[in-house]
């Protein structure tokens, strides 16, 4: 199958919308609010955490609340002039969204909620452990979940859909980290 | 009516050489009058890991009827080549939006040297034996 065709390729998972069994969007958004804007998303690697801010993101927008979203991973650095300057223009109207913050040292991590909570009308952060803000959700998954996602990827796919066993033994070899196992999906697909 | 929407190429020609001309016509026939439409010459990668977009060249059409048709001609560069492997794929596309509406169509093209596109193969690469003993040298 060519990388084109295959229901597992990047730009459809990453358009896959964020599925709990807890909670929906719009009630973990209207938690949010109520939160007045400061909370954490919380889960290990795989589990939805980035999915759900970026759909809160679009959710803040949707209500002309401004959001700003900081995105830090191993070739996205996020130094401290970069940190300065977004601190210094931020709106005071604004909610700002981190994602990858536990890439950041503790003081640096420490020093930017100082500063954003300070500063601007809200914080929403991604990370994998526990942090001073109040959690909003911690993200989880499990072979249901990993099921109905590829359910959603396969449909309109004129693909045969794979049996409940392999997921189990997919999901149980990536540790319940939902992007791996779709990467291992794709490579799959990919030899069809 | 339905918005309706056309990219045709010069005798429905799909696959061009490198540094090939692109000719062709794009047609509308729209409900209302648009404030412009936009045509648009890019490759695009898609498959596993992060995707890569570049526009080559653009064509805007602006106080435009309601239903009317334009010419347009590109030409192409000298690669990326259209081209398909395990993870990922090269497409060139031609794409035609309508703004404000943001109706869109898009046209998949094949550029390469032989007009189809260039399939990347799994390639096994033998170990190489190693030699025992000590190498003579001088």
């Amino acid at each position: 199958m060519k990388p084109c065709d295959n229901p597992f390729r990047s730009c459809r998972v990453d358009a896959v919308e964020f599925v709990s069994f807890d909670h929906t969007v719009e009630q973990l958004y209207e938690n949010f609010c109520r939160m007045d804007y400061k909370a954490a998303i919380v889960g290990q690697h795989g589990r939805g955490k980035s999915t759900l801010l970026r759909q809160i993101a679009q959710r803040l927008n949707s209500d002309s609340v401004p959001a700003r979203l900081i995105f830090i991973n191993d070739t996205v650095p996020f130094t401290s002039s970069m940190q300065k300057s977004f601190i210094r223009d931020i709106h005071p109207d604004s909610v700002v969204l981190v994602d990858g913050i536990d890439q950041l040292g503790w003081f640096r991590r420490h020093r930017l909620l100082r500063c954003l909570s300070k500063k601007c009308r809200g914080i929403l952060v991604v990370s994998h452990g526990r942090s001073k803000l109040p959690t909003l959700t911690e993200c989880t998954s499990s072979p249901e979940l990993l099921t109905q996602l590829v359910k959603t990827l396969l449909s309109h796919q004129s693909l045969p859909m794979i049996d409940n066993a392999m997921i189990k033994d997919i999901f149980q070899r990536h540790n319940g980290n939902i992007r791996n196992c779709l990467s291992e999906l794709y490579d799959y697909y990919a030899d069809k | 009516m339905n918005p309706q929407i056309h990219i045709e190429f010069d005798n429905d020609q799909r696959a061009y050489q490198p540094g090939g001309v692109v000719d062709g016509t794009v047609r509308w026939q729209l409900d209302k009058t648009p404030e412009r439409l936009e045509l648009f010459l890019f490759w695009h990668t898609s498959g596993k890991g992060t995707n890569d977009v570049s526009v080559i060249d653009s064509r805007v059409y602006e106080n435009v009827l309601v239903s009317d048709e334009e010419r347009f001609s590109f030409t192409l560069p000298q690669g990326p080549y259209s081209f398909s492997g395990k993870l990922i794929t090269l497409q060139w596309s031609l794409e035609l939006t309508v703004i404000p509406k943001g109706i869109t169509v898009r046209k998949i093209i094949t550029l390469s040297p032989s007009g189809s596109e260039i399939t990347l193969k799994e390639t096994y690469f033998p170990k190489q034996k190693k030699s025992f003993g000590f190498k003579r040298t001088r």
